[in-house]
């Protein structure tokens, strides 16, 4: 996995673009985009709560891992959607949640793996085991990464500073 | 929706989030074998291929064969055949992933692809606080836009009354 301030960063990027052509996708949803980039990363927990643990308590097989794929970012999407109050509200908040997990897993693929093939076996769950071969462009520890991501959020927080001061104000079209 | 029914929705979305978790570990999602089963059976696994996550324990400098002590699913392995490019900078603690062959006869994996995931503690150190910071920029800017309504147990976004 790459850190959580690469892919914060990233989904900041990739949902203020979106924004310039989804009227309803302002700076308040593209938080909620944010936030959803995380949610594969929740699997972390083991490090709160040990799956075996888990599964002393329960009697039977668990696996944080299960959040860290498309099955887990759908309920954890939903999870998070529940937590707005109007239909509307859930809608976005599921499609934004969601995308921001597809993002994290998409940001996670082209990892360095030593038996050069990508973890979709992992991230694709309840789909079946599949495995591409990986481009292999970093590890997680790598910190080229985090400033990749930081230049290009800027970037498009500059360019989307830019595009707001250009867009003609209500009435006072000039 | 009403307060009530988002409540109990969310329940049974945390079972379901916990049914995710249950059948991940269940399903058969790797082709290779784990270090559990190499250790459980490994006459099995003799010269089988196999790619191993685990904590370097410690780094045999004196071998010839430049060998590593590796801890993967709390198994001790003997890892050999690693660069030296390796040995000379991973510390103990560092982890790693092998891409190998067992040999069950000397419980080794003969190492074709070692890759470094954290060389050592700093690498480590750096992934956690860069994340905890990430954590708290998602956080801190999604509650700049929306407050929570407790007691309706939702968000609402700061700009409505």
């Amino acid at each position: 996995m790459a850190e959580w301030l690469t892919h914060v960063f990233i989904a900041y990027a990739l949902f203020t673009i979106v924004g310039w052509s989804v009227d309803w996708l302002d700076e308040k949803w593209v938080t909620v985009g944010m936030v959803g980039s995380i949610l594969p990363d929740l699997n972390r927990l083991d490090l709160l709560i040990d799956d075996g643990l888990v599964m002393v308590l329960t009697g039977g097989s668990f696996d944080w891992s299960g959040l860290q794929t498309v099955g887990g970012a759908v309920v954890l999407s939903a999870i998070g959607a529940m937590l707005f109050g109007t239909a509307q509200h859930r809608k976005r908040a599921f499609v934004v949640l969601l995308s921001g997990a597809v993002s994290h897993i998409l940001v996670d693929l082209p990892q360095r793996y030593a038996d050069g093939r990508m973890l979709t076996n992992v991230y694709l769950f309840p789909f079946p085991p599949w495995r591409p071969p990986t481009p292999g462009w970093y590890v997680s520890a790598d910190r080229w990464v985090v400033v990749i991501a930081l230049a290009v959020a800027l970037v498009i927080f500059i360019v989307d500073h830019y595009r707001a001061d250009a867009q003609p104000v209500d009435g006072v079209d000039q | 929706m009403t307060t009530p029914y988002r409540v109990a929705a969310v329940c049974l979305l945390l079972f379901a989030t916990v049914g995710v978790c249950v059948l991940y570990a269940e399903a058969d999602q790797w082709t290779y074998p784990d270090a559990a089963g190499l250790a459980s059976n490994p006459d099995h696994y003799d010269g089988h291929q196999t790619l191993l996550f685990g904590r370097v324990v410690s780094v045999d400098h004196a071998s010839e064969t430049h060998r590593l002590i590796v801890e993967a699913q709390d198994v001790e392995l003997t890892v050999e055949n690693v660069p030296l490019s390796i040995t000379e900078t991973v510390e103990q603690g560092a982890s790693i992933q092998i891409y190998g062959q067992f040999n069950a006869g000397s419980r080794v994996m003969v190492a074709d692809e070692i890759v470094v995931d954290y060389t050592n503690t700093a690498d480590r150190l750096y992934v956690y606080l860069s994340s905890l910071l990430g954590g708290l920029v998602a956080a801190g800017l999604f509650l700049w836009y929306w407050r929570p309504d407790v007691r309706r147990f939702r968000f609402v976004p700061r700009s409505e009354k």
